[in-house]
């Protein structure tokens, strides 16, 4: 380590006084310090305002602005790939006393972390219904893997349905915070990223393929949460979703 | 054969299908694209695959801002082997960085950090640079950062410094005009002396781009923004470097309050005219 980038990293936190020494001050060397450290601070608001739309979008620029503020002098970032910065920004969220009032925020914070790592996720072929007949009877005892990009969430308030009505608007979506449990699937099967709702039994399913079980496991834990659904259209669905991974079933089937 | 890359852009997400589209005609017959490394460190997704739509029809530059050469740390390992990646995957043209840092103790800042030009700075620089441009498994070409501080200490002064880098890692030089306009006014020296003394046999590229003064210090504090259009002063600096050196690729990059594809273009037409009115004369 060198004496100069010790004491500019301090002054970059506020803390000029090793600086001195390295500099030849004068009248606008504060306004030029105060250039890196705005910059700095900037290029930090900015990607978490490019990662959290939906929250900018709830929030207001303003407050937006000024609570990331405070996060990215707590978690200001370690890498220079940034659109993985603010990874902590949804727990961060959940704990900050200005946003007490709005609960709903965290949890649409989650969501469109999630969006971020769909549309950024190793790509993969989904499993098409084709592919799914052709396994026939042997499907149940196969193990179906997510799709890369596939993130699941249940909720017990009304989080999917307020961050769908921001973030796809042409849902529809009621937007309205309450006490109603709701799952969503973010999913990129082929370029798009896509929200999909999802029922309690397709959740249970899509939940027991996640933790490595395999599709007859899946189908009874379903029909347990949801005793008497159609099956083969709970699979059919989940199909055209694209939300397994067509290559990790051909391997375990070989 | 594709025409040789004269006048470029920054690549931005919004003008994806718009730059994928652009026919290779008129100013846009040598547009080429330039993107940071850093923005296509993932794992898949459509972000990859419109670059290489892209990368299929025009030359690429990748511009690294990440990895910290004038910094007291060792470049990361990973970070370059994800950089050796992106090379591998989409032959760029030319690869560069700048003389700056940004991450220390664990800490990345998303800034192009000052040093001052000393033998201790040289030497740190120099060794980063040997060790990235072994691990790229490229020459590299590094770029003047803007300047807002007076830092003591300077053995060297810029353009010496650069050239002394560049002769002992071998590699080329990236002439950001706009950055030696904007370090000019704020440090007090003679941007036209500046570009008179830079070996024209070592520019590999050349950047220009936006500026606006500080909202405290007004013209006194001008800040390398990229959010607005390139001034008429730095493009008659332009037209001075490369009346003297020839044309090199050159490079518009706008990335804040970014404006439409067509207004881009017009801007890169502009460098394009002045690129082949060089290329006639000579």
């Amino acid at each position: 380590m060198t004496a100069f980038h010790a004491a500019f990293d301090a002054a970059l936190s506020g803390d000029f006084d090793a600086l001195w020494p390295h500099i030849e001050p004068g009248e606008r060397t504060l306004g030029a310090l105060a250039v890196y450290r705005n910059t700095a601070i900037k290029g930090r608001i900015d990607a978490l305002e490019a990662n959290y739309p939906t929250v900018l979008q709830m929030v207001g620029e303003d407050w937006f602005r000024a609570a990331a503020r405070v996060f990215v002098e707590e978690q200001p970032g370690e890498g220079p790939v940034l659109t993985d910065y603010g990874a902590g920004f949804p727990d961060w969220l959940a704990r900050f006393e200005p946003a007490r009032d709005m609960a709903y925020l965290a949890p649409c914070a989650r969501l469109d972390r999630a969006w971020t790592e769909a549309h950024l996720a190793e790509d993969a072929e989904p499993l098409s219904a084709r592919q799914a007949a052709d396994l026939g009877l042997g499907l149940a005892g196969l193990v179906g893997r997510l799709h890369p990009s596939a993130r699941l969430f249940w909720f017990d308030w009304t989080a999917p349905s307020l961050w769908l009505g921001h973030r796809y608007p042409e849902t529809d979506a009621a937007l309205e915070w309450r006490a109603a449990p709701e799952g969503l699937l973010i999913c990129r099967p082929v370029a798009a990223v896509e929200a999909a709702r999802l029922t309690r039994a397709q959740w249970v399913f899509l939940d027991a393929c996640r933790q490595g079980r395999p599709f007859g496991a899946a189908a009874a834990a379903a029909q347990g949460a949801q005793p008497g659904v159609d099956l083969p259209a709970l699979f059919g669905g989940l199909i055209a979703l694209g939300v397994f991974d067509s290559l990790s079933i051909t391997k375990v089937r070989s | 054969m594709s025409p040789l890359p004269s006048a470029g852009l920054g690549l931005k997400p919004q003008h994806y299908s718009e730059a994928a589209a652009c026919p290779a005609v008129g100013a846009q017959r040598g547009l080429w694209f330039e993107v940071h490394p850093e923005n296509y460190m993932v794992a898949g997704g459509p972000r990859l695959s419109w670059l290489e739509t892209i990368r299929a029809a025009r030359p690429l530059s990748l511009h690294g801002v990440g990895l910290s050469l004038a910094g007291d740390e060792r470049p990361d390992l990973e970070h370059l082997a994800r950089f050796r990646a992106l090379i591998d995957r989409f032959e760029p043209f030319v690869v560069s960085e700048h003389l700056a840092w940004s991450r220390r103790g664990g800490v990345y800042h998303p800034d192009l950090l000052p040093v001052p030009r000393s033998r201790e700075m040289l030497n740190l620089v120099c060794d980063h640079l040997d060790e990235a441009q072994q691990a790229l498994g490229r020459r590299m070409l590094i770029e003047n950062p803007s300047a807002y501080l007076a830092l003591a200490d300077h053995d060297w002064n810029e353009v010496d410094f650069l050239v002394e880098i560049a002769r002992r890692t071998g590699c080329g030089l990236l002439i950001d005009v706009n950055n030696v306009h904007v370090s000019a006014s704020n440090m007090g020296f003679s941007a036209e002396a500046w570009l008179d003394a830079v070996p024209g046999e070592l520019v590999g590229e050349i950047h220009l781009a936006g500026h606006r003064p500080d909202p405290v210090w007004g013209e006194a504090l001008l800040i390398d923004s990229h959010d607005a259009p390139v001034s008429e002063a730095v493009w008659t600096l332009h037209d001075r470097l490369v009346a003297r050196i020839g044309a090199r690729p050159t490079l518009v990059e706008c990335d804040g309050d970014v404006p439409d594809f067509p207004v881009l273009l017009a801007e890169q037409a502009r460098a394009a005219q002045a690129l082949a009115a060089v290329e006639t004369s000579s």
